[in-house]
């Protein structure tokens, strides 16, 4: 058949098909890499051909409602810290606080000393925990005293905060120091001579005191650490578990050359070891809590909510108003910060925590849920110090995740409120504390929203 | 056997390549914010380098889609697959500022073959327009005196695959038609990355589409002219919307928009002269925008012109009227805008060269062009792009219809 044009001239070349196949090859690939070709920067010109469709706006104003609660004692049950809390401190904000730390013995098939050997003295090391809350520059004095019971847990299988035993009113050893506990060298002795003479004796008799757990435990029964706030202001923390917080006994062997020996007896379970805190809030601001059934308003309190470890009070933040945001048509909310401030004097002696975290709870305080964020973990503020300009420290939440999940049904009830608590450790185990300035503005909630 | 393995491959081929320009980005200029985005237009490889000549000119070594009566002109041994690709540099100045981006992408996949002595048929793919943009502008956040980062950026465009033939009805006188399947989606985003939120509008349209092309030629002496004629209808683009906004807590619809969109009715003619190896032509196109309405408050619409002209010639030297010559084309093109932004319109100018080189060994060509042009003013807070565009394209042939000399 003839074709037209060109064709003429081609009839007799060979049909190619290999050809087809490489240059379709060639193409393909030839492609990939043309379609990654395209560099598209970041451009503003041509911004003024555009109707924007959405407004972000920022707002502030909501009035914040704030006050101070106190969790049920169901979730203060004591924190084997291995911390052993013992002293006074007394400021305007919280009043008078006290610590006596309670602990007893472990029993052990004892090493019996030698017949010939002879007493020298005993006493109880105690080493710095580091913790510590108050003034550290008076002299401080902790006696120890022995308990006429023992230590036992309460109905529920917990020892609270609340929780003390009966001790004898005459302390076995007494110890007066400069405190320091940051120092690198921390170990002090606390002398029991009598107490352990005592023991010494039973332990070269042999006797029945020492030779059963049982027995041993009765004997013993348990000790208290207390002390004499005349002079110091200051909670002091010690290490307490089975390698600190032992009662060592010293003697020497009476047989030719003297040789020193010690016996060691350790803390004994870490589920007795726990500290007893009491305080008095007369004069303080949050005086009428207790009449108050636990809960006083900021206005009722010195414009002022606190936030305590061990005592169980924490600042219970509202917003009423953030519902009329809600009413303003088509929106998103974008962002939700909670801001507050510490009280400025307040943090003086007494350090700012270092970690805040949110919850929110039933109206008993007796069920915790935490407020998360979008990937699940709870909510913890980032704290901003200023030194220079005391007013401009605070503590920030992102609670962007929070409010939305709230208003997810179209409005936001009010009655829910914030708490702020430290961790579930600190505050079952330390006495760490936040005051916070509920004046103007000082605890404010920030929401960034989009309109379209 | 082998024809099947070929047809097949071929397919493959163009199924890959279809998807791929689809994924891509086919233009970038804030100007295509409005309507459909930047019309593409129908001329292709070698009429590319004319200026984007070619409603008189006839298909030979390529699918020549500026006309569907021109399919006639495909040879009958001869089957046509092309492939094009493009770069783009372009340079954007207002009368402040200056920015300039590199775009590149392929851009159709094309192929014709004669069916039987009268009739030429095509079909292919390829952009009807594109959308594509990506704009930084700031933001204040209302209540403080903090700014953000706001950008909007738009993607997608209009495509068509279309079928066409042509049906040679005299000697002198060829009719076509090309029935083309619109389909496409555009989108239009403002979002913010420091605030999570994306507002996004995504317009799916899709519609048939008819063009229709005549071609009469005459020949006297050793000249050839020829005399096109193209029209296509007014049609409005059926669409679906789906307009949603996202930001950290999850993605809610929004109520849908309706916008219209439709493309104009399109008037144009062209005539041609060669001889021999050598070609020259005018085109005149005209599109009805007016009727046409944009929901932008900046822009309005007028009725367009497109005016445009190109020559085509071979290499001199013993190569000439051999299967290797080397074909030169240059061209120059206007087309008159048919959006007003704040009753400014937005010209188009372009002059182009380029050449067709065959592949050795074989029939197959290889045309390259480069364009270089300017669209838009720096008046009015409007901006210019002066752009240089490469664009490449391969058009393999095969002789299907011819058997072995050996078998």
């Amino acid at each position: 058949m003839k074709g037209t044009g060109e064709g003429k001239l081609m009839r007799q070349i060979y049909s190619s098909p290999k050809i087809s196949a490489i240059m379709s090859v060639v193409l393909l690939s030839g492609t990939l890499i043309i379609s990654s070709c395209t560099k598209i920067g970041e451009f503003n010109i041509g911004a003024n051909f555009f109707d924007s469709k959405t407004n972000l706006a920022a707002v502030d104003t909501f009035t914040a409602k704030v006050s101070t609660a106190t969790l049920d004692t169901v979730l203060m049950a004591s924190l084997s810290s291995k911390v052993a809390l013992v002293g006074t401190y007394n400021d305007k904000y919280l009043g008078y606080v006290n610590s006596e730390a309670y602990f007893d013995l472990a029993y052990e098939s004892f090493t019996k000393p030698d017949s010939h050997s002879v007493f020298d003295s005993a006493a109880f090391d105690l080493v710095y925990s580091k913790y510590y809350y108050g003034d550290t520059t008076a002299l401080m004095t902790i006696n120890i005293h022995q308990l006429k019971e023992q230590i036992a847990p309460v109905t529920g299988g917990s020892l609270y905060n609340i929780t003390h035993f009966d001790y004898s009113p005459e302390s076995l050893g007494t110890l007066k120091f400069y405190p320091n506990p940051t120092s690198s060298d921390s170990t002090m002795r606390l002398h029991v001579d009598a107490f352990g003479e005592d023991l010494f004796n039973k332990l070269i008799n042999n006797e029945d005191e020492i030779r059963s757990e049982e027995w041993f435990a009765d004997y013993i029964k348990g000790f208290v650490l207390v002390s004499d706030s005349s002079q110091s202001n200051v909670v002091l923390g010690f290490k307490a578990d089975d390698s600190h917080l032992i009662l060592k006994i010293y003697y020497h062997t009476d047989t030719g050359e003297a040789e020193k020996q010690e016996l060691d007896i350790k803390m004994g379970s870490t589920e007795h070891q726990f500290n007893h805190v009491k305080n008095n809030l007369t004069g303080a601001p949050l005086e009428a809590i207790k009449a108050n059934d636990g809960v006083l308003s900021s206005d009722k309190s010195d414009n002022k909510a606190f936030l305590q470890g061990l005592f169980g009070y924490v600042p219970k933040i509202q917003f009423p108003t953030l519902e009329d945001l809600l009413m303003s048509g088509q929106m998103k909310i974008l962002k939700a910060e909670l801001i507050i401030e510490p009280e400025i004097d307040s943090y003086e002696i007494v350090d700012l925590p270092s970690n805040i975290v949110l919850y929110t709870s039933n109206l008993a305080y007796n069920n915790l849920t935490q407020v998360k964020n979008d990937n699940g973990y709870q909510v913890t503020g980032t704290l901003t110090k200023d030194k220079v300009y005391r007013d401009l420290t605070n503590y920030t939440f992102d609670i962007t995740h929070f409010i939305n999940s709230q208003i997810t049904n179209g409005y936001f009830d009010s009655r829910v409120g914030i708490l702020l608590c430290l961790s579930s450790d600190k505050l079952r185990s330390t006495l760490d504390r936040l005051v916070l300035d509920c004046t103007n503005s000082h605890v404010k909630l920030r929401v960034y929203y989009l309109s379209y | 056997m082998q024809r099947l393995a070929k047809i097949f491959f071929l397919i493959l081929t163009s199924v890959f390549l279809q998807v791929n320009i689809l994924s891509g980005q086919g233009t970038y200029s804030p100007y295509s914010v409005y309507g459909l985005g930047s019309i593409e237009g129908n001329s292709i490889g070698p009429s590319k380098a004319m200026g984007g000549t070619g409603i008189a000119l006839m298909s030979d070594r390529y699918v020549n889609m500026s006309n569907p009566a021109s399919y006639s002109g495909i040879d009958s041994l001869v089957s046509i697959f092309e492939i094009g690709a493009f770069a783009k540099y372009t340079s954007f100045s207002t009368s402040r500022e200056q920015q300039s981006l590199v775009n590149a992408n392929l851009k159709y996949v094309l192929m014709g073959f004669r069916v039987s002595p009268w009739l030429t048929t095509s079909f292919g793919f390829a952009p009807y327009s594109s959308v594509g943009y990506n704009i930084n502008t700031t933001a204040q956040v209302d209540g403080t005196l903090a700014t953000y980062k706001k950008t909007y950026t738009g993607d997608g465009g209009v495509n068509q695959a279309f079928v066409g033939g042509a049906v040679q009805i005299f000697k002198n006188l060829s009719v076509g038609v090309n029935a083309a399947y619109l389909f496409g989606n555009i989108t239009h985003e403002e979002s913010s990355d420091v605030f999570s939120f994306a507002l996004k509008d995504v317009t799916t349209l899709s519609n048939l589409d008819f063009r229709y092309g005549l071609n009469y030629h005459f020949a006297v002496k050793d000249f050839g002219y020829y005399l096109g004629l193209t029209y296509e209808n007014q049609k409005k683009l059926r669409t679906s919307n789906e307009t949603t906004i996202t930001t950290g807590s999850g993605t809610t619809t929004l109520e849908d928009n309706y916008y219209k969109f439709a493309i104009p009715r399109t008037y144009g003619a062209g005539v041609a002269v060669t001889k021999n190896f050598f070609k020259a032509g005018i085109d005149y196109e005209r599109s009805l925008w007016k009727d046409i309405r944009f929901k932008n408050s900046e822009a309005s619409t007028r009725n367009s012109d497109r005016i445009s002209l190109g020559v085509e010639f071979p290499s001199q030297g013993y190569n000439k009227g051999t299967g290797k010559m080397i074909i030169y084309r240059f061209g120059a093109e206007y087309r008159g805008s048919y959006l007003l932004i704040k009753d400014t319109p937005v010209n188009y100018y372009a002059v182009s060269l380029g050449a067709g080189f065959p592949l050795r060994r074989n029939i197959s060509i290889i045309n390259v062009s480069l364009e270089v042009g300017q669209n838009g003013t720096r008046e009015k807070g409007l901006f210019r792009e002066n752009f240089v565009t490469l664009n490449l394209d391969f058009s393999l042939r095969d002789l299907w219809f011819i058997k072995r000399l050996y078998e």
